[in-house]
């Protein structure tokens, strides 16, 4: 049997639709058999090898993609098992992208997947820039800002990737398409992010009263006696001493229930994680990458399915906002207080929803105002923002999810009050 | 690393969303798979990651190339070998705990066995079917129904992908429902609660430990002096700001009297901490809590069901039941009288939530909740001896233990049961009252579909993607008399056994594609005249949408529906969450889902 028969056999479902034009189909000038090469032939990125990155992977092979890369820094654990599905109890310790990657090379015949391993920041922009359609199973909120953010980037400079971006978290999760300059970018919605969850201090040194309040004082004091290293989550020894220190204080205060389970979910910040759900999600994204390489329509809203009472599936319309610091004009006006300090305006700045930096940095004219990295700007957090910028000034600032040459263009009014 | 402490590494991030005892509970189920379709091997591989502890997949198939396709728990290798044999082979391993004789291939036709020996089904905790036509899953829910098993259908057709439950009756011991239902007492605490209220009026307090009273507390205490002045304990959505200042100026000036007598060897007063506290603030935005609670809902419709069973039954006890519902319903007898002795008032759960105050005060009411927890569970426990016999020698019939009681009677606000109306399928045959109701009810949620296909699917009418209810029955019927799907090739060179196999691998000409729309658009018109669904899905685009799937399943669908299978599995093996009840079409086009009762 010949390969293209072969391959019109497997895929003949996805041809089918190639081949009779649909309402759905978006204009182009491309005859069906250019589609289906053209569908072949793309290279994706997948960014992830965890719950969501296994299930992209078996999805793209299987959808008439070939060229597939993913990236991953993180090795294998045995809690990973119960939906990583393409790693066995022997790949403990091994790396996850380059396990993943031979998993699907050997079980599907005629694709090519490359694993790397490694952080997607220290990637240059060059590689990235070779890729026509990114898939990000991420498990935290500032790598998938910093990829938006590349992305966006790329996009100004007429390289256009969309970006699929899936989440999951228990019987929850959420999936959405990202064409950069297009369509919302996920900064533009930082405002359906929920900013984590802090204890105030006083409750964690004084007042404690649930179990996670114990954990949080162990964690608290654990530099003090391990030469100021902070509590590692994967290594068993912290573990132990942090669950010893939080029992003992639960004790002292009368409160129940300071396990050895509560206490590593409480250090790794655990977010709990279903098979089912992530077949779920990254299937949305997988779905979404062959309906873009065949030219029929794309998902244009953010879909969060919820499966905890009954089945929820809540389409969210996305909009792009025009003063999103990554995609739109990037520029805010602020007016500041006669007495206001370098520190309150970064407060500020940090408070806002919106925006939600993290550590933002802060350049004047060309040079470091505030950096955190940078002990000599220190002393500038006291100092008024009149006597360091004037009563008119355009100040840059920039986050570390923000690439090299990105920039938030803050304009501040010094005023009275 | 021991097995014990291996199995709790492996599942701990789910263990993590539903405990232990769902876990447990789950494991021990056997689920049945007729037809390795790649959705429901999907379906079946979330479950075996998650645990169960048997499966059986029943299909007559061999491997194919499109099963290489689409499925990826088949291999070269396997090409031409028995399906069923092949995709157990590579599911097995993804199960570390599994017990090798708990790995079953049936190399049969499932259809076939259902006729000459139904009992082979009735060992399993749950069947999924997949990609099966409306006359064959009419059997299996038939046959569910009678043998109290429960069912899903899957089924995958190109961007479409349906699911469908259906159980006779579903008992859930939690429905997590959020926001949960709780009832904190706060209009009528019982008597260890208000005594400790009592001890913690604002006048007996020292001043530094004004602002450390839980808002629980201090609401409680101002609810009665609200009674007080008012003469009631009710507070209209007009009267909070009256109620909140009247609590203000209560708090401020009971802490200044405090502050004047304060003995300075009690150690100093923090002056930055000074009213209005926090607490109030926290008390304010639970004002809502502060109303009576009533019965829910769901717990009054449970008593219904329960009289409803015991009228039908002349008892509550049925040892010809599975188990759990034996239990489920002894339990909720002695939920209705626990509720009838104790004046429509629930058990008391043990959980509060945190909140501002000090670790000695939260600890009391803390301790007041679980103490009023363990009581109340312990006279459920008495209650439930009345509803279980005796057997000959005196012994119980069934064995209550305390934690089953109180993990019951903790959760009493979110406890229910579901009954489901069989799957609503679309056949040629006439259909029963009953049917036609629901079909009319389809009609209402399908409407009109204009001409604009692309704005009938809005994100704000979901349910007009029931409409592919009836365009995939339709197709079915087309295969029927077709012997293929519309939109396959008339000469296709493989035709397998299997139902879901679509003949392969040959471009259909633009002509034969055509007839095959009218063809289709003919059935499509019988079938909506018969089911009184309106005439215009035969004349819409979406006929011709429906012959451009052509029967075919897509890998990115099967796993999407393929996923919704597993959670709904475990949810309904678990009798934890609300299932499904009783449909989910995703449509792939525009990206969009409904779900609902149909």
């Amino acid at each position: 049997m010949s390969q293209i028969h072969i391959q019109q056999k497997r895929f003949d479902p996805i041809y089918k639709q190639i081949e009779h034009a649909s309402k759905y189909t978006e204009e182009a000038d491309l005859s069906p058999e250019e589609i289906k090469d053209y569908l072949h032939t793309r290279k994706i990125l997948v960014v992830g090898a965890g719950g969501l990155g296994c299930e992209v992977l078996k999805g793209l092979a299987l959808s008439g993609f070939s060229d597939i890369h993913v990236i991953d820094l993180d090795t294998i654990d045995i809690s990973n098992l119960n939906r990583q599905f393409l790693f066995t109890q022997e790949d403990a310790g091994k790396t996850k992208s380059e396990v993943a990657a031979a998993f699907v090379n050997r079980r599907v015949k005629g694709v090519k997947v490359v694993p790397y391993v490694g952080n997607i920041m220290d990637q240059p922009l060059d590689w990235y820039k070779t890729f026509d359609i990114v898939i990000a199973g991420l498990d935290n909120v500032e790598a998938r800002r910093w990829l938006n953010a590349t992305l966006v980037n790329l996009a100004r400079n007429d390289i256009m990737i969309p970006m699929l971006d899936g989440g999951s978290e228990g019987l929850f999760g959420q999936a959405r398409v990202i064409i950069p300059q297009m369509t919302a970018c996920y900064e533009c919605t930082m405002w359906t992010v929920t900013p984590e969850v802090t204890f105030p201090v006083c409750t964690i040194a004084s007042n404690p009263r649930i179990p996670a309040h114990c954990v949080q004082y162990a964690i608290m004091h654990f530099p003090e006696s391990h030469d100021g290293r902070k509590c590692d989550g994967d290594r068993d020894d912290d573990v132990d001493w942090c669950l010893n220190v939080a029992q003992e204080r639960a004790k002292q205060f009368n409160i129940e229930g300071v396990d050895y389970k509560l206490t590593l979910g409480v250090i790794k910040n655990v977010i709990p994680a279903l098979a089912s759900t992530n077949s779920i999600i990254a299937a949305l994204c997988v779905n979404e990458a062959l309906k873009l390489a065949m030219n029929l329509t794309f998902m244009k809203h953010y879909l969060r399915y919820s499966g905890s009472e009954g089945i929820n599936v809540q389409p969210l319309e996305m909009e792009m906002n025009p003063d999103c610091i990554v995609c739109g004009g990037a520029e805010i006006s602020l007016d500041v207080g006669e007495d206001e300090t370098l520190g309150n305006l970064i407060d500020r700045l940090k408070q806002d929803e919106t925006l939600q930096l993290k550590n933002p940095f802060v350049i004047f004219n060309g040079n470091a105002v505030y950096n955190s990295k940078l002990p000599f700007t220190e002393p500038n957090l006291e100092k008024t923002c009149l006597s360091l910028f004037g009563k008119h000034a355009e100040l840059t600032v920039s986050d570390k999810f923000m690439p090299d040459d990105q920039f938030l263009r803050v304009k501040i009014k010094v005023g009275p009050g | 690393m021991s097995n014990k402490d291996l199995k709790s590494t492996v599942y701990d991030r789910q263990v993590r969303v539903w405990g232990a005892n769902a876990q447990s509970l789950f494991e021990n189920s056997h689920i049945c798979l007729v037809n390795a379709s790649a959705s429901g091997t999907e379906a079946l591989k979330s479950l075996i990651l998650t645990g169960v502890g048997a499966f059986t997949v029943v299909d007559g198939a061999v491997v194919t190339e499109a099963d290489l396709g689409k499925n990826f728990f088949v291999e070269e290798a396997d090409l031409g070998k028995s399906r069923a044999t092949s995709i157990v082979e590579h599911l097995k391993v993804h199960n570390l705990f599994l017990k090798p004789e708990n790995a079953i291939a049936v190399h049969e036709d499932p259809i076939k066995l259902l006729k000459t020996s139904p009992e082979f089904y009735s060992k399993f905790s749950l069947i999924i079917v997949s990609s099966c036509p409306s006359d064959i899953l009419n059997e299996f829910t038939a046959f569910c129904a009678n043998t109290d098993i429960i069912l899903i259908n899957v089924r995958n057709y190109g961007q479409l992908g349906i699911v469908q439950s259906f159980v006779k009756e579903q008992c859930i011991f939690d429905s997590r429902i959020t926001p949960p239902f709780t009832d904190f007492r706060i209009s009528n605490p019982w008597k260890e609660l208000r005594d400790l209220a009592e001890s913690l009026q604002p006048e007996k307090l020292d001043a530094s430990d004004h602002g450390r009273m839980p808002w629980l507390v201090l609401m409680i205490n101002a609810l009665d002096l609200w009674e007080k002045q008012k003469g009631k304990r009710t507070i209209s959505y007009q009267e909070r700001k009256e109620f909140e200042e009247m609590t203000t100026q209560w708090q401020k000036a009971e802490y200044e009297k405090a502050v004047a007598s304060h003995d300075p060897s009690k150690g100093n007063l923090d002056f930055q901490f000074s009213p209005p506290f926090e607490n109030l603030d926290e008390g304010m935005r639970n004002i809502h809590r502060l109303a009576k609670v009533e019965l829910p809902d769901e717990t009054t419709h449970l008593f219904r069901l329960l009289e409803e069973r015991e009228a039908r039954m002349k008892t509550v006890f049925d040892p010809q039941e599975p188990e759990l519902r034996q239990r489920f319903w002894v339990l909720t007898a002695a939920l209705r009288d626990f509720v009838k002795a104790n004046n429509g008032l629930l058990p008391v759960s043990p959980t509060i939530p945190d909140m501002v105050s000090s670790s000695l005060f939260y600890g009391k009411l803390r301790q007041t909740f679980a103490a009023k927890a363990n009581a109340d569970a312990q006279q459920m426990l008495e209650l439930t001896s009345a509803y279980i016999p005796a057997t000959g020698t005196g012994e119980p019939l069934l064995v209550m233990t305390f934690e089953e009681v109180y993990n019951f009677s903790t959760k009493a606000g979110m406890t229910l049961c579901l009954n489901y109306a069989p799957i609503l399928t679309l056949t040629e045959k006439t259909e029963s009252e009953a049917n036609a109701a629901r079909h009319s009810n389809l009609a209402t949620m399908i409407g009109e579909v204009p001409d604009q296909v692309m704005d009938y699917f809005s994100l704000y009418e979901p349910e007009h993607n029931a409409v592919w209810i009836p365009l995939v029955a339709a197709a079915d019927i087309f295969r029927q008399r077709h012997n293929r799907f519309p939109g396959q090739a008339n000469s296709g060179d493989v035709v397998s056994e299997a139902v879901d196999n679509p003949r392969h691998a040959a471009v259909v000409s633009k002509e034969d594609f055509e007839k095959d729309v009218e063809d289709l658009r003919t059935i499509v018109q019988e079938l909506c005249k018969q089911k009184g669904l309106s005439l215009s899905i035969a004349s819409s685009d979406l006929v011709r949408e429906t012959v451009r799937f052509a029967g075919g399943e897509l890998h990115s669908v099967s796993a999407i529906v393929g996923g919704v299978v597993a959670q709904e599995a475990f949810k309904l093996l678990s009798h934890l969450f609300l299932p499904l009840d009783n449909t989910f079409v995703y449509n792939g086009l525009p990206g969009v889902v409904f779900t609902g009762k149909l």
